[in-house]
């Protein structure tokens, strides 16, 4: 008698405290997907919509320019994210292996930029680069670029601001895998010999592989639908499909076609993280594979500390 | 470990090199603009001239203001209500575990990998279909909510389930109900959590321009839509005011993280 009430509060317990979580995502998280999906099936936005493949079938023609604005928005997302991994390793390994003191500081500056808001970003990089400001008044008065002459509104432009607002994101989570790398495993392979090629590639990739993908998880889609960046200062040719799709809302009106161009993007993102997601495992069985024809210790150590 | 440093290698070296010319990417713009609000010139040019214009013009009868307002209120308000419903979920998740939770804990990551442009659309049709209006300011709050949880969630269930459940059983067996329990012993030890939860869901809500593009109804402006506004009209002086002011606020909470030790909490989170 005594057990049937506890067992009750114990399933009830849980999903109390869920339901307000659960619910809130299941109406804006899903609902809004699902949303997504019904309009990119519809004639027009509802009442009195019907039925239709017409947009699928815009957005998949070969005369339309939406395939290949996906194409370029991920080939931009690649373009950054190997960018950001380029320049945001040497800082995390700098944070987390070579710096004596003050670690936390520095790691907490990082998080400035991240923490401001994007727009402040873009506005000050414009600030900075703007014909006749700090950076370009000098060189023009040097006559090393025209008078008037900026990078601001080309697609540099455009890449280095995305740079400026997703190093941040890869330094922190490269970081918190990296940090694990104790300094004095570093110290005995290094004085066993090793060289900076095998430190790299035995122990280090290895261990900053889980922070690698994380960090390209959170570049990745956010870049493969930006919008504002190219609108704002990648030129005249910087159109791709973030743009298409907020043009198709904000001018155009029509709400079926952004939906039908929004989950063929997020098709395209899914489909880019799981072929990363499968490249990682591929690598991962290989290096298990090497290690134990080999019989390297190095990694066995590496996979211990993580 | 305890020996004498020994000397740093060229590839240390040059990495050092490197992360110091990336902090200069990161603070030039942003320090250029502090300089800048100083300049009297509605244009930005130089010499400077020292003056504090801006930022009584960004004070009084700039259109900045309200639009700050605004994006503080949806950002505290949001900020609670992540901290609070997180918690609880994090909470049932951690402590009563079982085939459900997986599931929620895959679905709270997957949010993460779809675009914000997506999302914010979506809700826009949802919150059109279920109150008539797509563009709203509940809208706002819901919408930075519902794109915050998710990040909340996972952040306090990593915490929590770090923290040993058999402190709050000890407490509870020396008669504590759940809820003393919670409250003297899980929460204290969870508070670095619970605030770097709070601060995030405010940042990302402060700085949401995508969904706010989106769900704002006409006429209603918060900070990252009236940036975005007058960046295409051209350079306005109060802006780098009101950002030197709000980096300023960024490097003081980033002191307060790191003075609680809760760096790594906010590692992980994004915006975009």
């Amino acid at each position: 008698m005594a057990l049937a009430p506890r067992r009750l509060g114990r399933a009830f317990i849980p999903a109390l405290l869920m339901a307000p979580t659960g619910l809130l995502l299941l109406v804006m998280i899903v609902g809004p997907l699902v949303a997504v999906a019904a309009y990119s099936l519809f004639d027009q936005a509802p009442p009195g919509a019907h039925f239709t493949w017409a947009q699928w079938e815009t957005a998949l023609s070969f005369q339309q320019v939406y395939l290949g604005l996906v194409l370029r928005s991920l080939g931009l997302a690649a373009l950054v994210t190997v960018l950001t991994i380029a320049a945001a390793y040497p800082m995390a390994y700098a944070l987390a292996l070579v710096l004596r003191r003050n670690q936390m500081t520095w790691l907490a500056l990082v998080m400035v930029p991240f923490l401001t808001s994007s727009l402040l970003l873009i506005y000050s990089f414009i600030v900075l680069f703007q014909p006749g400001g700090p950076v370009m008044a000098p060189l023009a008065a040097l006559h090393l670029v025209a008078r008037g002459a900026t990078i601001v509104y080309t697609p540099y432009a455009m890449i280095l601001v995305l740079l400026y607002e997703y190093v941040p994101y890869m330094v922190l989570t490269l970081y918190t895998s990296l940090e694990q790398v104790d300094r004095s495993l570093l110290d005995a392979a290094r004085s066993l010999g090793a060289g900076r090629r095998t430190l790299f590639v035995r122990i280090l990739l290895p261990l900053s592989a889980p922070g690698l993908a994380v960090g390209a998880v959170l570049v990745f889609p956010p870049v493969a639908g930006a919008f504002v960046e190219p609108e704002i200062l990648g030129g005249p040719s910087a159109f791709f499909i973030g743009n298409a799709i907020q043009n198709q809302i904000v001018q155009v009106y029509d709400w079926p076609l952004a939906a039908c161009l929004s989950l063929l993007l997020l098709f395209a993102v899914l489909a880019c993280l799981g072929l990363l997601q499968a490249a990682v495992a591929a690598a991962r069985a290989l290096g298990a594979r090497r290690s134990r024809t080999t019989g390297g210790a190095t990694p066995t150590v590496a996979e211990a500390a993580s | 470990m305890n020996g004498r440093a020994r000397r740093r290698t060229w590839g240390e070296r040059a990495a050092l090199a490197w992360t110091v010319l990336m902090y200069a990417f990161f603070f030039v713009p942003l320090a250029t603009v502090a300089l800048m609000s100083f300049n009297r010139s509605s244009f930005g040019t130089f010499p400077i001239v020292w003056s504090l214009h801006w930022y009584h013009a960004l004070l009084h009868g700039s259109g900045l203001l309200p639009a700050v307002g605004l994006s503080l209120e949806i950002g505290v308000v949001v900020a609670v209500a992540s901290v609070v419903l997180g918690a609880m979920a994090a909470y049932a998740m951690a402590r009563h575990p079982g085939a459900w939770t997986r599931p929620f804990t895959v679905a709270f990551a997957a949010t993460i990998t779809v675009p914000w442009i997506i999302l914010s659309i979506g809700m826009n049709i949802v919150l059109a279909t279920l109150t008539g209006q797509g563009n709203s300011v509940l809208g706002l709050y819901v919408g930075d909510l519902a794109l915050s949880l998710p990040y909340a969630v996972l952040v306090l269930l990593a915490r929590l389930s770090q923290l040993d459940a058999e402190l709050e059983q000890a407490a509870r067996s020396l008669g504590a109900s759940a809820l003393t329990a919670f409250w003297r012993v899980t929460l204290p030890l969870a508070a670095p959590g619970f605030l770097a939860v709070a601060l995030m869901a405010f940042i990302v809500c402060f700085n949401n321009f995508i969904v706010q593009y989106f769900l704002a109804p006409f006429g209603v402006q918060t900070l990252p839509l009236v940036v975005y506004n007058s960046i295409r009209v051209g350079y306005s002086p109060d802006i780098d005011a009101l950002s030197t002011l709000l980096v300023a606020g960024a490097v003081v909470m980033v002191l307060v993280v790191q003075r609680l030790g809760a760096v790594r909490d906010v590692v992980g989170r994004r915006s975009g």
